[in-house]
C-alpha cells in the first residue's frame, strides 16, 4: 500500500462565517478527503482566513505584549490616546473579519476584576482611615480608577486578538518556541485538551441529579455540587495519574518532544515593529 | 536482541495499596508472534498484569522478562520501544493539541529524525484508516476513532510486542470488526486482555484465563473457549462465534447426512 500522505491548507467558504481555511489531510477514501474540524465555541473564528490570521503567531504574542506592557508602563490614556487605541483595535479586528460585537463583549469579562480592584486604588493613597482622609484622596486620585480600567481593558482585547485568530494548537506551539517553560505549555495543552471531557462528565452528572431530585434547590443544592466538585477533582486526579502511565509508556522522559516548526515571513517581523512604534507613539506623545 | 518479541513472567505478585492482592504468584511465557488472549472477570487483575509488561508497574515479587531482559531501572526505556501497551480508555492516551502530535510523540521520544517521525506517523495513521483527522485535536473525535488513534500513537513506535486492555469495549458492532480487522492484520506479539469472547476467538490461537490473581487457565482457544463450564466458573462466557459455527457445523451435517 503506497502512502502518499498530504497536508493541504485549503480556503473553503462557510456561508455564515467566511471563507475558512484548515489543515487537514487526504486518505484513501476519497469520501473523507475534505473533512475538518467542526470547532468548539471559544475557537470559532480561529480557522479563519485573514491578513491577521496569517501572521506568525510568535509575533503576534511579542506584538501583543508589547502594546500591553507600553500601555500598562505608560502614563494614564488621555481621551484622544484611547481613542486612538480603540481604533486600531477595531481596525485589526474588522481586518482578522471577526464580528466586533463577539470580541467586545468577550473583552468585558476583565472588567470586574478591573473595577474591582480600580475602585480600591485610591485607598491606598489616603492619609489615615478617616471619612475625610478617604474623601480626599478619592477626589484627588479619581483618575486612578479610569487609568485601571482603560488599562485593563485594552490589555485584555489585544491577548483576546491574539487568541481567537490563532488556532490552540498553534498558539501553544508559538508559546513553547518563544521559550515558555514546558510545565505550563503542558498544562495549557492538558486545559485546551480535557476541558471538553470534564465538561461532559459535569453534564452526565448534572443529568444524574436531575433525574434522581428534580425538586432539590437552593442550600442542599449548592452543597450537592461541592461533592459534584470533589468527584470531579477526584476523578481528574485519577485521569492524570492514567496520562502519566500513558506518557512514560511512550518515552516521555519530562520533556515535551517538539514536531513541525514555525517559519516566519518578513511581514511577521514588520507586524511587531509597528506595535513597537505605535506603543511609542501612544507612550512618548 | 535475540527473541526479541518474548514475554517470561515469573512469580509475579502485587499488591494493592489497601493490601489486597491483586496478583498471586503468576507465570507466564508468551513466544514471538504468538497471540495470546488474556481472559477473566473483573477485578481479576488482568490490567495490573498489563502494566507490569512495560514497567509502568514494577514487580514486588517476582520478574518479568521482555525479550530476555529483565525489566528494571536501567533497561525500563528500551523495553517501552519494544512493547506497545494501548490502555482502555483512549481519552487517557490522546493527550497532545492535535492527533498528528499525539501520534508523534513516541517517536520524537525515542529520538528519531524528524522526516522518520513524519513517515511513521502518517502510516500509522494511514494504517488505522484515519489520516483524514490528522489536524484534529483528541476532542474533536468520536470514541470508536479515539480507539483508533490510541492505537495509531503504539503503532508508530514499531512495537515487537503488543499489549492491549480491552481494545473493543464499548465499540459499536461495525467499530468493533474493523478493530478486529485492524489487529488481525498486524505481525507482532500479541497480549490482549478482553471480555470479547468473539474477538478472543478470531484474533489468537492461545487463551490464558486470570481469575482472582492467578492463572486459572492456559490452552489453545479451542480448549479454552469451547469449555462452557470453564468460562462460566470464571464469570465468562462462550464466544458467539464457536457457538454460531457450531450450530452451522450440526445444520451442515444433517443436510448433507
Amino acid at each position: 500500500m503506497s502512502h502518499s500522505p498530504e497536508l493541504h491548507k485549503h480556503e473553503h467558504v462557510h456561508d455564515d462565517e467566511g471563507a475558512h481555511r484548515h489543515p487537514h489531510h487526504h486518505s484513501h477514501d476519497e469520501s473523507k478527503a475534505h473533512q475538518h474540524v467542526h470547532t468548539l465555541k471559544f475557537e470559532r473564528y480561529t480557522y479563519l482566513v485573514s491578513p491577521v490570521h496569517a501572521i506568525d503567531p510568535r509575533f503576534k504574542i511579542v506584538a501583543a505584549l508589547l502594546i500591553v506592557v507600553g500601555v500598562v508602563a505608560g502614563q494614564p490614556l488621555r481621551p484622544l490616546e484611547f481613542i486612538f487605541l480603540v481604533f486600531v483595535l477595531a481596525a485589526i479586528t474588522l481586518l482578522a473579519r471577526i464580528p466586533l460585537r463577539w470580541t467586545f463583549s468577550r473583552s468585558l469579562a476583565v472588567l470586574p476584576v478591573a473595577l474591582g480592584i480600580a475602585l480600591f486604588a485610591p485607598l491606598g493613597h489616603a492619609d489615615g482611615l478617616s471619612a475625610s482622609a478617604i474623601s480626599e484622596a478619592y477626589s484627588e486620585y479619581s483618575w486612578l480608577i479610569w487609568s485601571i480600567v482603560s488599562k485593563a481593558w485594552v490589555s485584555a482585547y489585544v491577548m483576546l486578538l491574539v487568541s481567537s485568530t490563532t488556532p490552540m494548537p498553534k498558539l501553544l506551539k508559538a508559546l513553547k518556541a518563544l521559550k515558555m517553560p514546558d510545565v505550563f505549555v503542558t498544562m495549557l495543552t492538558f486545559l485546551y485538551r480535557f476541558t471538553d471531557v470534564f465538561v461532559g462528565q459535569l453534564r452526565s452528572m448534572r443529568h444524574a441529579v436531575g433525574s434522581r431530585a428534580p425538586e432539590l434547590g437552593g442550600w442542599r443544592l449548592i452543597r450537592l455540587y461541592g461533592n459534584l466538585a470533589g468527584n470531579l477533582f477526584i476523578r481528574a486526579y485519577e485521569r492524570g495519574e492514567r496520562i502519566y502511565a500513558a506518557m512514560v509508556s511512550r518515552g516521555y522522559t519530562g520533556v515535551l518532544p517538539t514536531a513541525e516548526e514555525l517559519t516566519a515571513r518578513p511581514t511577521d517581523w514588520l507586524v511587531v515593529i509597528t506595535a513597537a512604534l505605535m506603543v511609542a507613539v501612544v507612550m512618548l506623545y | 536482541m535475540k527473541n526479541a518479541g518474548t514475554i517470561e513472567i515469573e512469580g509475579l505478585a502485587h499488591a494493592y495499596p489497601d493490601g489486597t492482592r491483586a496478583l498471586n504468584g503468576v507465570d507466564l511465557t508468551v513466544q514471538e508472534g504468538e497471540r495470546v488472549a488474556l481472559l477473566g472477570p473483573n477485578g481479576a487483575g488482568k490490567s495490573t498484569l498489563l502494566l507490569h509488561l512495560n514497567g509502568v508497574i514494577m514487580p514486588a515479587q517476582g520478574e518479568v522478562r521482555i525479550g530476555g531482559t529483565v525489566i528494571e531501572a536501567g533497561t525500563v526505556r528500551s523495553v517501552r520501544e519494544q512493547v506497545g501497551l494501548v490502555f482502555q480508555d483512549p481519552d487517557d492516551q490522546l493527550f497532545m493539541a492535535t492527533v498528528y502530535d499525539d501520534v508523534a510523540f513516541g517517536p520524537l521520544n525515542m529520538g528519531l529524525p524528524s522526516a522518520e517521525v513524519d513517515a511513521r506517523t502518517h502510516a500509522a495513521l494511514h494504517d488505522v484508516g484515519l489520516a483524514e483527522v490528522t489536524s484534529k485535536s483528541g476532542q474533536h473525535l468520536s470514541f470508536g476513532q479515539k480507539k483508533r488513534v490510541a492505537l495509531a500513537t503504539i503503532l508508530a513506535m514499531q512495537p515487537k510486542i503488543l499489549v492491549l486492555d480491552e481494545p473493543t469495549s464499548n465499540l459499536d458492532p461495525r467499530s468493533k470488526r474493523e478493530m478486529t480487522d485492524l489487529l488481525d492484520s498486524l505481525e507482532v506479539t500479541m497480549l490482549v486482555a478482553t471480555h470479547d469472547m468473539d474477538l478472543a476467538w478470531r484474533l489468537c490461537e492461545r487463551a490464558v484465563v486470570v481469575d482472582e490473581g492467578q492463572i486459572a487457565a492456559d490452552g489453545t482457544r479451542e480448549d479454552i473457549l469451547t469449555d462452557a463450564g470453564l468460562l462460566d466458573l470464571h464469570g465468562l462466557e462462550l464466544p458467539h462465534l464457536t457457538v454460531h459455527n457450531a450450530a452451522h457445523d450440526n445444520l451442515a451435517g444433517t443436510i448433507d447426512g
